[in-house]
């Protein structure tokens, strides 16, 4: 027989390689496109994160010298900021570049996809995987967001690969490669460890690991590298977590979300897979996949994956603060799942037809929740769903994410000039350029602030005050105030801005205006100077 | 004494060397005592010498006596958790040889064969488990616990003397069917039980082998004659108090919250601190315990350990989080092997061959029974109460290593930690780390006696008042010093009160301490960094009140001991004879004098204060003199305090006075005066303070101290 052709043979060894080339490229080619037309900047959590990526840059604008080198990304584990840094170090600091920082964690999920669906249901099957991870719709906004729960999606994707590859720690080579997958994704965001958890005491459980002495060893040098790989960072952040965990469990109830035990609290995940992640047509496509999986039994060892996938949702459910990013991790499973099943299809025409159709459904939606589509509504709610501090509904499909993601936007929210004003005032009077923002705008907030300044090499502290109780003595620690007059952003950190805003206005002879910007939401800023007895104007 | 580099010979008989084997136990426990002898009397060593005195008076019940401990006086201490036999056994030394300062030594010289009973029962037990029972025999006496605890006079270490002499005496009786073993068990049952009532758990646990052995009557005589004496003693004492002694232990144990989830908790992590660090150096029972997996369950344990230092104690240091690491991950590779020992036992599996069945069952029963009284009869930690658990866990480390030993014989090459070598290893390293602890001990406990010595070079003269526990009860009780009543009445103007700051200093009431004038603070460091118990760092030795860990690092001072003085002036103002043409008396406050608050006497200007003065030696006093702020009448006015001894006839014998004029530069500071005062001894005679001036300010003495004449 006539062997294939080179390149033919190239595609079997490496089609999984090939194809999270083409994908991630594809994607990209579209982010790089949002992001040269999107000017605004990044909103809280991804400002903060470019921010704290900032205090390891040697020498960075507006560096922050006394943080001890593990607690230089506050509680976030720091791998993400690492990258963020080097990306920063190697061009220069600036939020799109930093946007860059998800390109080889795009790569690496859609490669881990692939593999562990064509190890699972075969090479069609992964090929459809990687397609429908890569442009999820969730996936797709989320991969130029610099925030953690995207590069640990992919280090779950590598580990749970590694793990399936193991074969249950009889491989070492594969053995150890989980354990490196696990430091890492454990130095990316702590919840890595809810979704490794089960598969873990699934493998150990099915393969009776205790009766194979080899395989103790291997799972037991996989958890010293993975153990000391994050205790880098871990060990001497632990108590610290501790108490920050705590904390996370209050703001949860404070942002509304529902009791961990109750029934909304179950299928919380599940609308918002529907609603937000997936959106209806590719939901119910998935849905349709699991029951056909499960009958045809399309998937090779199904039970892992099911236990992976049962596993991550269950963690991420007992968690009292919850967010859709949190069981992003989970897509990439659920696509293997729904690729096994449209690979299944076969080859005829209305399968043909039906894939077609598949793929233009996914690169549509890419489209709208990158770019928009204007002749279409902004949003179709098939049904209102959970009301928290946000309304969670379920929906055919949605062009935004609460009006803070979606189409890119050229827009100037001053935050340059206004922290300008600050400079030049503060260098006038001689005083620290201490600035409280009393709205928590997604893009005008402390985070975004802090930002901006240290990118332009300003030295300045800045804070979002939370509460009016003591009255003026509420701003005690700062020169210079801004507020807005119409939307204060996220109601749970915004209850006491009226009040702050009132004393403000109030109080004539303590705060004096410096400027007034018009926004681009229409709403103005007005920043203050706060007159002290002992020191200013 | 049988290395472990051989193999048992055929025909090898584990007693055949028992006399040369008790022999070198006998040097080798020796050995490890006569280095502390001397060693002063330590924590509750106090208590027992306190009823031992007592049963000299009262025979029959010697905790009959009224008793103030930590500042809580008690009508009796006939509820105290242990039974009378330790006290017995001083109270014969006390007659026999005498009590004063210097003769430490022949108490522990006398309390020598409670370690030597207990290391020859020992190996007498071993040897029904082990080929080489010489080996266990001497780590047990070279353990950190068994050293530490054998140098003093409290009941633990005669408790597991009687423990092992009993267990090991009836497990002979059972196999040889021989009835004077098994009185000699009863015996030994019995004196443990009066030792420590929590001996009461050795009848069900030698009732388990009994009942697993099928044993006949005189087993089951044996085993019912100790808790027959005991129900006879307490009835005995029932019918004396008038109450049943154990309900008031029981409710203090209650008052305690023993059983909250904290204290479980803590006793807990406690538990197994004390076992990873002082049963046999921790390096030896990881690598012995956790060896598995070609030393990766050592590995994963350790790293575990590190993380759960770091959540469980993240107050606590750089080097005390990794001392907490290293016993935890020892401690809890004894208790899971302890565990898998006795699980394999109940149901069977691979294992230690030797231990299925009884022997398995019989060590499980008895480690995790005591384990268990450990966590919920007592109020917290102390390294002490697990003592009754080492000889199972040794038993199950030798064993362990005699089978590594099987295993390695049929290796082409010796690994490079042979089990020779860490046998050898633990014996030698366990030895020389009981030893440093003990000379920690040692150290610690002559800090009291020195403090004692000291406080008394400050306030000889002086009726001296202590409140303070352990040692520093002892000799400064052994010093003519008093303990701190519960009536402050009783505490007379011009004695001292001397608290040490850890050793479970007594509060002074609020009223007395208002009148006390800080004299002196002693500090006192022992001379090694190495602390059983340190109130600056978390060492929990003794209790885990002071820390979780059994040991901590420390350059600090180990004790400081505050001398105070009852201010003569204050206390005796009630019986003062006063004149004064202002209409107000004297009155007490406090002065700021070197950023300080004192205790003060004030009293407006034309004021004499005269105190009747008792003193039976020559006397210094020393004051301060000064104005109150803001009273001054004038610009111009000037002021005189005077101190001065009078006699019968009120004429002056002799005294000191200072000019003191507010609005002159430097008018306002603190004047000294100093008055040697000469003793009462057929006269009356007066101490008398004056202050006078043109204004109207008050005039404040202050920071009075009365000294011996040096």
């Amino acid at each position: 027989m006539p062997s294939a052709p080179a390149w033919q043979r190239w595609l079997d060894r490496r089609g999984g390689f090939a194809a999270a080339c083409l994908l991630t490229a594809a994607l990209w080619a579209g982010n790089l496109l949002w992001l040269a037309r999107d000017t605004r900047p990044p909103v809280w959590d991804m400002a903060l994160h470019q921010s704290y990526a900032l205090n390891y840059l040697p020498g960075a604008a507006g560096e922050e010298p006394a943080i001890r080198p593990w607690a230089r990304s506050g509680n976030y584990p720091p791998f993400v900021h690492l990258v963020i840094a080097a990306l920063f170090a190697l061009f220069h600091p600036d939020p799109r570049i930093a946007a860059l920082a998800n390109l080889p964690a795009t790569f690496i999920l859609l490669w881990s996809v692939h593999e562990l669906a064509e190890a699972m249901a075969g090479r069609a099957a992964a090929r459809w995987a990687a397609f429908i991870t890569a442009f999820a719709p969730y996936m797709v906004w989320m991969s130029r967001e610099t925030i953690l729960d995207y590069w640990m999606s992919a280090w779950v994707a590598a580990a749970l690969l590694a793990l399936w590859k193991s074969d249950g720690f009889a491989d070492r080579r594969a053995a150890l490669a989980f354990g490196c997958a696990a430091a890492l994704g454990m130095l990316t965001k702590w919840l890595f460890a809810g979704f490794l958890l089960l598969p873990l005491a699934y493998v150990a459980l099915r393969r009776r690991l205790w009766h194979h002495a080899d395989r103790m060893v291997h799972k037991a040098d996989a958890i010293l590298i993975a153990g000391i790989g994050a205790g880098l960072w871990y060990v001497p952040n632990l108590p610290g977590l501790v108490r920050y965990f705590g904390e996370n469990m209050r703001i949860g109830a404070r942002e509304g979300e529902p009791p961990v035990l109750s029934f909304q609290s179950l299928i919380y995940y599940l609308r918002l897979l529907e609603g937000y992640q997936f959106f209806g047509i590719l939901f119910a496509l998935t849905a349709a996949a699991c029951w056909f999986a499960w009958r045809r039994q399309l998937i090779r060892d199904g039970r892992f994956l099911a236990v992976a996938i049962a596993g991550g949702w269950l963690a991420m459910t007992l968690l009292r603060t919850k967010d859709p990013r949190f069981t992003m991790p989970l897509l990439g499973l659920l696509a293997i799942v729904c690729g096994a099943w449209v690979a299944s299809w076969g080859y005829s025409r209305a399968a043909l037809v039906g894939q077609g159709l598949l793929a233009a459904l996914l690169l549509a939606q890419a489209y709208a929740v990158s770019f928009g589509v204007a002749w279409l509504p902004q949003q179709v709610v098939l049904a209102r769903g959970y009301q928290g501090s946000l309304r969670w509904d379920w929906n055919l499909y949605t062009q935004h994410y609460f009006h803070i993601l979606g189409k890119p936007r050229r827009e100037d929210w001053k935050l340059g000039e206004i922290l300008d004003e600050v400079r030049r005032h503060s260098h006038a009077g001689a005083l620290e350029a201490s600035l409280a923002i009393v709205p928590d705008l997604p893009r005008f907030n402390a985070a975004s602030f802090t930002l901006e300044a240290r990118l332009s090499g300003m030295s300045a502290r800045i804070d979002h005050p939370q509460s009016a109780a003591a009255g003026v003595g509420s701003f005690d620690g700062f020169n210079y105030a801004l507020m807005t007059e119409g939307e204060q952003g996220m109601p749970w950190t915004t209850v006491e801005s009226p009040a702050l805003n009132r004393i403000i206005m109030d109080e004539h002879g303590t705060f004096l205006l410096l400027g007034i910007w018009v926004l681009p939401n229409g709403d103005s800023a007005r920043l203050y100077f706060v007159r002290r007895e002992t020191g200013g104007e | 004494m049988t290395g472990f580099t051989l193999p048992p010979l055929p025909g090898y008989s584990k007693l055949s060397r028992a006399p040369r084997d008790l022999a070198l136990l006998f040097l080798a426990v020796a050995a490890c005592s006569l280095p502390f002898l001397d060693q002063p009397f330590h924590m509750d060593d106090s208590f027992y010498m306190d009823m031992a005195r007592n049963a000299l008076q009262k025979p029959l019940f010697p905790n009959d006596l009224p008793y103030r401990f930590h500042g809580e006086s008690l009508p009796d201490m006939g509820s105290h958790s242990h039974p009378p036999l330790q006290t017995y056994f001083l109270a014969l030394l006390q007659a026999l040889f005498g009590e004063r300062e210097g003769r430490e030594w022949i108490y522990h010289l006398a309390a020598l064969p409670f370690p030597l009973l207990a290391a020859f029962s020992f190996y007498f037990l071993a040897a029904r488990f082990l080929g080489r029972p010489l080996w266990p025999a001497l780590v047990l006496a070279g353990s950190p616990v068994f050293m530490v605890m054998g140098h003093n006079l409290m009941t633990d270490l005669p408790n597991l003397a009687w423990w092992l002499a009993a267990i090991a005496a009836f497990a002979y009786a059972s196999d040889r069917r021989s009835r004077s073993l098994f009185a000699a068990s009863a015996v030994f049952q019995t004196a443990a039980v009066f030792t420590s009532y929590l001996s009461l758990a050795l009848t069900p646990l030698l009732g388990f082998y009994q009942i697993r052995k099928r044993g006949g009557p005189a087993g089951w005589l044996a085993l019912a004659l100790p808790p027959a004496a005991m129900a006879g003693w307490l009835w005995l004492n029932y019918l004396h108090y008038g109450r049943m002694i154990l309900g008031d232990t029981v409710g203090y144990v209650q008052s305690r919250h023993a059983l909250s989830a904290e204290a479980l908790w803590t006793k807990m992590l406690a538990l197994l601190q004390y076992q990873g660090w002082l049963v046999v150096f921790p390096l030896f029972l990881l690598a012995v315990f956790a060896r598995g997996h070609k030393g990766r369950v050592a590995a994963v344990g350790a790293l575990a350990a590190v993380y759960a230092a770091r959540l469980v104690v993240p107050e606590y240091g750089f080097v005390e989080q990794i001392l907490f690491a290293i016993g935890l991950a020892a401690g809890g590779a004894v208790m899971v092997q302890m565990a898998v020992m006795a699980a394999k036992a109940v149901l069977g599996g691979e294992g230690i061959p030797e231990f299925h069945g009884l022997p398995g069952q019989f060590l499980g029963l008895w480690y995790f029974g005591v384990a268990a009284g450990c966590l919920l009869v007592f109020t917290e930690g102390s390294a002490r109460y697990i003592l009754p658990l080492v000889p199972p866990v040794l038993i199950c480390f030798f064993r362990t290593l005699e089978l590594a030993e099987v295993g390695e014989y049929r290796r082409a090459s010796p690994p490079l930690f042979s089990v020779s070598m860490v046998a050898s290893g633990t014996l030698i390293v366990t030895l020389a780390w009981g030893l440093l602890l003990s000379h920690a001990d040692l150290e610690a406990a002559r800090v009291y006696r020195q403090a004692a010595l000291e406080a008394e070079r400050v306030t000889r003269g002086f009726k001296t008042w202590f409140g303070g526990e352990w040692g520093f009860r002892y000799y400064a009780r052994s010093r003519g010093a008093e303990l701190l009543p519960a009536d402050e009445t009783r505490v007379e103007g011009g004695s001292y009160i001397v608290r040490p700051r850890m050793a479970l200093p007594y509060e002074i009431p609020a009223g007395l301490d208002s009148m006390t004038a800080h004299v002196q603070t002693l500090a006192l460091a022992p001379r090694t960094p190495l602390r059983l118990l340190d109130e600056k760092t978390p060492a929990g030795f003794y209790s885990t009140g002071w820390g979780l860990l059994p040991f901590t690092l420390s350059w600090r001072n180990l004790e400081e001991v505050d001398i105070r003085q009852v201010s003569f002036l204050l206390e005796r103002l009630p019986w003062a004879e006063i004149e004064s043409r202002d209409p107000h008396s004297p009155w007490a406050a406090f002065a700021e004098i070197r950023g300080r608050r004192r205790p003060a006497l004030m009293a407006r200007a034309g004021t004499r204060i005269r105190y009747e003065w008792i003193a039976e030696t020559p006397v210094v006093i020393e004051l301060m003199c000064g104005i109150a702020p803001g009273g001054a009448g004038g610009a111009d006015g000037e002021y005189f305090c005077r101190a001065a001894q009078l006699d019968a006839l009120q004429r002056v014998v002799d005294s000191a006075g200072c000019r003191l004029a507010p609005d002159a530069a430097g008018g306002r500071d603190w004047k000294p005066l100093r008055l040697t005062l000469q003793p009462a001894q057929n006269e009356r005679l007066y101490l008398e303070l004056f202050f006078d001036g043109a204004g109207d300010a008050a005039g404040i003495f202050a920071e009075s101290v009365l000294a011996e004449v040096k």
